[in-house]
């Protein structure tokens, strides 16, 4: 029969052992995929058929130095459509088209695509969705999200930046910090099929959102508050093309106060041209210094020890540098002068010749070492670096005009931080914007320390260079940024805009002003910087210095410094002015806001000092009324009185407050506004002193300018402007 | 002769066979309904007999049909000696190439591929009946040929003899079906007597080269790519005027390594030789691809070692076969509660990927019992090789078996990602007329081989 069959037999055994491995590795291999990664496949099928559907995390909230909320997130609602659930999209897209402000069309192409999800309009103004509601058109349904809201609209906007409609940040501090703020976002899982049609009872999952980390900012809201008033009241007065004012800590380099014209408001950012939101002129805007420049020429020329302050140097209205003539602002000449003077009344041939004799090595490590052609590292977006000329394509000319702030061009912040190195006795500071980071339970996770960049000169010479410059605002051309009860010193800054063609262009100006006070122990820094001033005016010290004194004066008190009574403004250069002793009656300014009660005691001559932390004054030292000596100190008490039982609140005055001013106020104190008309405080009810519950509405009247003020002096004596022009 | 039919029939094969096709044809009913309304809930509630009679009957009674038409044809094929078979063997061949051959000419595509002949309503795969009539003359060949298999001369005529079709067949193309007849081949000659070694030399070669190949595709295709990619970021840098590449410090440390600057002449002109090397690296490429695998097959051929790399396109029928079977746990999600499949992630559930919805709906009791019935079978299938009366018998046998060995294991491989897709039935369960006639068919051949174990004495 068969000759082979053990042979075949044999063969047959391996084929059938063949067979039985790869049998028992199918066995094996499923139960590896059925039983180990069972939970992990079975989690995989549930996901390939559920559709995802984000949900938003709350963004942080930004808050200032003192924890006051500047941007916060409120919840309001969006609209999103399931298409297949609509049955009718016709006719709902003609219902809900009026409602949504949308064209019908667009609608209806909306409602008939083929998905399980879509949007149809993202938070939408609380009256739709109430309309909505009320509606109830079939598939149509609205879900929370969260809007971001600026509390005091235009505080900041250009440092506090805004986000675009998913909550991610676009500009600012919103941009930089988007990561910090953002946090994580959550999902709703919906069932569905291969081809996305949602399935029937589908299976809903929800992952909770991970809440975005909170910012505290270095800002103090109530010194933006008062660079943005100054800023309104020069954009009034002189429509600027652009202005800056900032305000740092010099020790810290924490940034106070950053304000910008023009400026937007950040919960409507889109309502203005672009160039008005998508750049930061503080950090962004390149401008040639001018004078303020000098601060560097002779913080150089003193660390370098190329001048005392004894030298002499003689100014005949012009100086001639490789067969260039620069001219002196003072046609003329300033004659015979030593550099205290020449720095007293910013002397341009006086200071090319400290330029020149520092050398192109000396002067551009000074310029470097203050930070400038270099970004300061603020964390802002957009940050320009100015334009240095290279050191080795400089002439002696160019050093001679750098000197004096020409061919050279700057940043406001680095400007700004530059003002600080000195103020500080040295130390060149990176700008600081932001204290802490705290998670969502108010935990802080990250603290921001002080962060010195570079030594820049001796302390030494500093102090020599601070002592110059308070020449300059008590007898110089900065006399208008005298701020009185305290030591200020600063710098005026004139200069011609550089045209887009390269050249000057005349009749356009920059006016700028960069001190800090006090000098012993500087606290303040403040830059203003206010580019193409119309009207005639464009001198630093006739059109930024105001400004600077008058941020500079409301900050000194903010932070309580103490007032020296006997600094008083002089009445011309070199020479201290005395006050004469007479007897005045103490006005009162019980319930004014501290600036006013300010403004109404140096009416009178009084000095006055004030406690506690607020913006009304709840309480004077002497009393309204009393007759006393012009050399009293009127203490105030700005700590509201504890709210006793039926006491209520008293109402304050309000009287010349810009309607934004009196809604902070009274919103502090728990009142409510009602306002009529636009404008300035005319009339107030109840009056001012009376009693009130907390909540009470304060009907305020509004009447524009030009008015007579009731009950407040027209301006302060350091507020003179015109007349006696101080020029730089 | 026809008591002694019955008398002789191997029952336990021919119980399993019954258990499979009544297993497959419930899977089937199952695995074709989708559901898009909410009638689901309610059959989903209901107990098992009243699941069955809502699933999707459209195809179980295609199917029924044919299982019948199967049964008459391995009826028929029983009751017809086998020897009387090979008679007719050089006729079978012929036809045989003839029928491959038009579906060359006359065949009808779809899934890219050209498999199918319409006659009148009905469609049929030539290949699949190839499959048998291989076996049947491939017997009659090695028969004649038994004690010379011993050297590569020998087996020369026996390699040519079923290469002619696999080329027909690879023309389709239809790279799973070649591999069942090489399959066949190689079991059929094992059996047969050839040298073991010699086999294995020439399928240890035959997988060096398919790695070679895949080892120059692979770096082919690299360079191709690689070159495409470099080009695209050139061209990002040119279009930002990012001369510096400051975008890109790979790029740049490249170019300057390479001794370019790095400004806008330079980096033109680099562009120009990358395009010129894209263009050479690419021609190099479609040139392989054009006398080996086409770029898709090597793909899908590949992937299920990493299906995740591509979850969306080539890997998405591995990796959502992967989840149906993973999902289904220990006892399954129950008759008519497969999502993968009822939601319709799972591509050609009722054909190739059956298995899936096997394990998604019924776990892994459901698919030991499908691996145990299969298991039985192939251990009654060789059960019967070891019975065959002569050479012959023998030989027809090992061919009917390997084809279903190779068949079984292949196809679950690949819905378990252990095999590559190559996209061949399960045998007796996958939906699909040919392939079941044909399998009952060769169900029936091996019957007949051992019906008639005892030589005959008339």
């Amino acid at each position: 029969m068969r000759t082979t069959g053990i042979l075949i037999r044999k063969r047959l055994t391996w084929l059938f052992l063949l067979c039985s491995t790869a049998f028992m590795v199918l066995v094996f291999r499923l139960a590896w995929i059925q039983f180990v990664q069972g939970d992990y496949l079975q989690e995989k099928a549930l996901e390939v058929r559920m559709r995802d559907v984000p949900v938003e995390a709350k963004r942080g909230t930004i808050y200032d130095r003192n924890g006051k909320e500047l941007v916060t997130s409120v919840s309001c609602d969006s609209v999103y459509a399931i298409p297949y659930l609509v049955k009718n999209p016709r006719q709902v897209a003609d219902q809900l088209g009026p409602v949504l402000e949308m064209d019908a069309d667009r609608l209806y192409r909306i409602l008939t695509r083929k998905s399980c999800y879509e949007w149809v309009k993202r938070k939408v103004k609380p009256e739709v969705s109430a309309k909505i509601k009320e509606l109830k058109p079939e598939g149509i349904h609205l879900v929370e999200e969260s809007r971001r809201f600026y509390r005091h609209e235009t505080l900041a906007p250009h440092l506090l930046g805004f986000t675009g409609v998913d909550n991610q940040g676009l500009m600012g501090i919103e941009k930089s910090y988007d990561d910090v703020l953002k946090g994580r976002q959550g999902r709703i899982l919906v069932e569905h099929d291969a081809a996305g049609r949602s399935v029937p009872d589908p299976i809903h999952r929800y992952y909770p959102p991970e809440q975005g980390n909170h910012l505290v900012l270095t800002l103090d809201e109530s010194i933006q508050y008062f660079v943005e008033r100054e800023l309104d009241k020069v954009v009034a007065r002189y429509r600027p093309k652009l202005a800056v004012a900032m305000v740092m800590d010099p020790q810290t380099g924490e940034i106070l106060a950053m304000g910008n014209r023009p400026t937007f408001n950040s919960n409507n950012w889109s309502d203005v041209p672009r160039h008005v939101w998508d750049r930061n002129p503080a950090i962004w805007y390149n401008y040639e210094p001018g004078s303020t420049f000098k601060i560097i020429t002779t913080s150089a020329a003193v660390s370098e020890k190329v001048v005392r302050t004894e030298d002499r140097f003689y100014d005949p209205g012009y100086v001639k540098v490789a067969d260039r003539r620069i001219r002196c602002w003072k046609g003329g000449g300033h004659g015979s002068l030593d550099f205290e003077e020449v720095v007293m009344h910013s002397c341009n041939p006086g200071f090319v010749e400290v330029g020149l004799r520092l050398g192109r090595e000396r002067f551009y490590k000074y310029v470097r070492a203050f930070g400038f052609g270099e970004k300061t590292g603020i964390d802002l977006d957009g940050e320009a670096r100015g334009i240095v000329i290279k050191e080795e394509d400089a002439t002696n000319l160019n050093i001679a005009t750098m000197a004096i702030g020409q061919s050279i061009a700057v940043t406001p912040i680095q400007l700004l931080s530059a003002t600080c190195a000195l103020a500080n006795g040295g130390t060149l500071m990176k700008p600081l914007l932001v204290r802490e980071i705290r998670d969502s339970r108010g935990k802080t996770v990250k603290t921001f320390k002080p962060h010195p960049i570079r030594r820049v000169m001796a302390r030494e010479a500093a102090d020599q260079v601070k002592a110059l410059l308070e020449n300059v605002v008590s007898g110089g051309t900065g006399r208008n940024a005298f701020v009185e009860g305290y030591r200020v010193a600063g710098k005026t800054g004139t200069a011609q805009v550089v045209g887009e063609s390269g050249g000057y262009v005349t009749g356009r100006h920059v006016a700028s002003f960069t001190g800090f006070a006090p000098v012993e122990n500087p606290r303040v820094a403040v830059t203003v910087m206010i580019a193409e001033p119309q009207g005639g005016v464009y001198y630093g010290g006739v059109v930024a210095a105001p400004v600077f004194q008058a941020i500079m004066q409301d900050t000194l008190h903010y932070l309580g410094l103490p007032a020296n009574p006997g600094l008083i403004k002089p009445p011309g250069p070199s020479s201290w002015y005395e006050a004469p002793r007479v007897r005045v009656k103490v006005p009162n300014v019980v319930n004014y806001p501290v600036h006013e009660a300010v403004r109404i005691l140096r009416a009178q001559g009084l000095s006055f000092q004030t406690r506690g932390s607020g913006s009304i004054v709840y309480g004077q030292v002497p009393q309204g009324g009393a007759e006393t000596m012009n050399d009293v100190t009127v203490l105030l008490d700005l700590n509201p009185p504890a709210l006793g039982g039926g006491e209520g609140i008293t109402v304050p005055n309000l009287s010349g407050l810009t309607e934004k001013e009196v809604r902070t106020l009274l919103e502090e104190m728990g009142l409510v506004l009602d306002p009529a008309g636009t404008g300035l405080v005319w009339s107030q009810d109840p009056a001012p002193g009376r009693k009130v519950t907390r909540g009470t509405a304060v009907r305020v009247e509004f009447r524009p300018p030009g008015a007579v003020r009731p009950g407040a002096p027209e301006a302060a004596p350091g507020m003179a402007y015109g007349g006696n022009i101080i020029m730089d | 002769m026809y008591r002694r039919l019955v008398k002789n029939i191997d029952y336990p094969l021919v119980v399993t066979t019954l258990a499979l096709l009544f297993f497959s044809l419930l899977t089937i009913g199952s695995a074709t309904l989708e559901f898009t309304d909410s009638s689901i809930e309610k059959i989903q509630e209901m107990n098992f007999f009243l699941r069955v009679l809502h699933m999707d009957y459209y195809f179980v009674v295609r199917q029924v049909a044919w299982i019948f038409l199967g049964l008459a044809a391995a009826a028929a094929l029983l009751y017809v000696d086998y020897e009387d078979m090979s008679r007719y063997s050089r006729h079978l061949y012929v036809i045989n190439l003839a029928l491959l051959a038009a579906v060359i000419f006359v065949g009808h595509t779809a899934l890219g591929a050209q498999r199918w002949i319409y006659l009148g309503p009905f469609s049929f795969q030539p290949s699949e009946f190839s499959k048998l009539i291989i076996i049947i003359t491939y017997a009659d060949f090695l028969a004649k040929r038994q004690g010379r298999l011993n050297n590569l001369r020998d087996l020369i005529p026996c390699f040519i003899y079923i290469a002619i079709p696999v080329l027909l067949i690879l023309k389709q193309p239809d790279l799973g079906t070649s591999l069942v007849f090489l399959a066949i081949m190689f079991g059929m000659l094992f059996v047969a007597g050839a040298r073991p070694a010699l086999l294995a030399g020439i399928i240890v070669l035959g997988l060096v080269i398919s790695f070679s190949v895949y080892q120059v595709h692979g770096f082919l295709h690299r360079t191709d790519a690689g070159l495409k990619e470099k080009i695209a970021q050139v061209n990002r840098a040119i279009s930002k005027n990012d001369w510096s590449l400051s975008g890109n410090e790979e790029l740049r440390k490249e170019l300057e390594k390479k001794g370019y600057l790095l400004n806008a002449g330079d980096l033109n002109e680099y562009l120009e030789l990358l395009k010129k090397d894209h263009r050479q690296a690419e021609m190099r490429h479609e040139a392989f691809h054009k006398y080996t695998l086409k770029e898709y097959q090597m793909t899908r051929l590949t992937i299920f070692m990493n299906p995740e790399s591509d979850l969306l396109g080539a890997g998405y029928h591995v990796w959502q076969s992967r989840i149906a079977i993973g999902s289904g746990g220990l006892t399954g999600k129950g008759l008519l509660k497969g999502t993968q499949s009822h939601y319709t992630f799972l591509p050609i559930r009722h054909t190739d990927f059956i298995f899936s919805v096997v394990g998604e709906e019924f776990g892994f009791v459901g698919v030991t019992l499908l691996l145990g019935l299969y298991y039985v079978l192939l251990h009654r299938g060789i059960r019967m090789i070891a019975a065959a009366r002569d050479t012959h018998g023998t030989l027809l046998a090992t061919g009917i078996v390997s084809m279903f060995a190779f068949h079984i294991i292949i196809n679950i491989g690949m819905t378990a990602g252990v095999m590559p897709v190559t996209g061949i039935p399960l045998p007796l369960f996958s939906y699909g007329g040919s392939n079941m006639i044909m399998n009952l068919a060769a169900l029936g051949v091996l019957l007949n081989v051992y019906v008639r174990r005892q030589k005959l004495i008339f």
